[in-house]
């Protein structure tokens, strides 16, 4: 096994629930969110040889991850028709859909973060899921300031979105 | 104060959702699926220009065995030269890179924005491109004398195929435009300091 081969199991393996809850907030079912989660992880695979380093392989992966999910659910009329399944890579409780009456909280929070327009959406699941500023920048392409900027007035009109629901 | 909040929220949500991950299945299966996956797209692609590639040796040996008149000659030489050419612009615009999905975002999202113009700019000139040429190539022979019932049946059949084709290519080229218009107000809003 190569060491790029390596290295992307070892930040697959670290990073998989919060690509799957990527996948899932792009989604409208487990289900869905795992056929995404199977492309993402083949277009990493794939592009395996093209990585280069600039950028480190976590932020290199959440860029794959949200491009695809930005292309399937926004900027493409084409289904996969092509989508292959690979082994060893499955969700441990397929059969558990959201259950949002449980937690009304998170039914508003999700609901709020699907109102939010375009890169708005993809910056505030990043920031959800603890990535520094920085890395935020790497993955979407505008400056830190921007991003700064963009999630002060993110942050209130969630926190007013979900105490209004 | 309030990403305490926020996090607090998202992260009772974290639970849901745990992904299996085994390395050594994994590693068994990706080479394989991958290799068979490999195999359909290159398929796919032979095939369309199989299509091509039959159409041009037909043409071709009509034009080199056939006693034709100088109409007839042009006619084939015509349907040739589109068969090239239709292979060419069907493979320099068929599909981008997987390695666009590494961009940033907003580099990747230009990328998609150029793909879907110039899918749409390719179906919008189909005209141009393929059904002109090839129908033209397809009819000229016919004009080498009067024409005659059976001829003109095959030329009626011929423009009305080409006017369907032509029409559903519209009709795609203009689904396209919701996308292109999504992917506008992406790059306005991103731009956009709030």
């Amino acid at each position: 096994m190569n060491p790029s081969e390596q290295l992307f199991k070892e930040a697959f393996n670290s990073n998989k629930d919060r690509i799957f809850r990527i996948c899932r907030s792009y989604s409208k079912s487990n289900e869905d969110a795992e056929d995404l989660l199977q492309e993402v992880l083949l277009n990493v695979w794939k592009s395996l040889p093209n990585f280069k380093g600039n950028a480190s392989i976590d932020t290199w992966i959440y860029r794959i991850t949200i491009n695809i999910c930005l292309r399937a659910r926004h900027f493409s009329r084409k289904v996969n028709k092509h989508m292959i399944r690979v082994d060893g890579v499955s969700l441990a409780n397929t059969a558990e859909e959201v259950d949002y009456s449980k937690d009304a909280e998170y039914a508003s929070l999700a609901a709020c973060i699907e109102e939010l327009k375009g890169i708005n959406k993809s910056i505030v699941l990043l920031y959800l899921e603890d990535m520094p500023y920085k890395g935020i920048a790497e993955v979407t392409g505008l400056t830190e300031n921007h991003i700064a900027v963009k999630m002060k007035r993110i942050k209130s009109q969630l926190t007013n979105c979900v105490k209004s629901k | 104060m309030m990403k305490e909040y926020l996090k607090t929220v998202y992260d009772s949500f974290a639970s849901i959702g745990k992904v299996k991950f085994d390395p050594a299945s994994f590693d068994e299966d990706i080479t394989a699926k991958l290799t068979k996956f490999d195999r359909a797209i290159r398929l796919r692609d032979a095939r369309e220009s199989f299509a091509a590639l039959v159409v041009f040796i037909i043409f071709f040996i009509k034009l080199i065995m056939a006693n034709q008149s100088r109409l007839g000659q042009v006619g084939d030489i015509i349907v040739l030269f589109s068969c090239i050419f239709i292979t060419y612009v069907l493979h320099r615009f068929k599909s981008f890179s997987s390695n666009v999905y590494s961009l940033p975002i907003m580099e990747y999202i230009q990328h998609q924005r150029i793909f879907l113009l110039n899918q749409k700019k390719l179906l919008n000139n189909i005209l141009w491109w393929y059904l002109l040429p090839l129908s033209i190539g397809l009819i000229l022979p016919e004009f080498e004398n009067e024409l005659s019932g059976r001829q003109v049946t095959f030329i009626v059949l011929l423009a009305t195929m080409m006017g369907v084709i032509y029409y559903l290519n519209l009709k795609a080229a203009k689904s396209l435009q919701p996308f292109i218009e999504e992917i506008d107000d992406f790059v306005k809003d991103a731009k956009e300091a709030d």
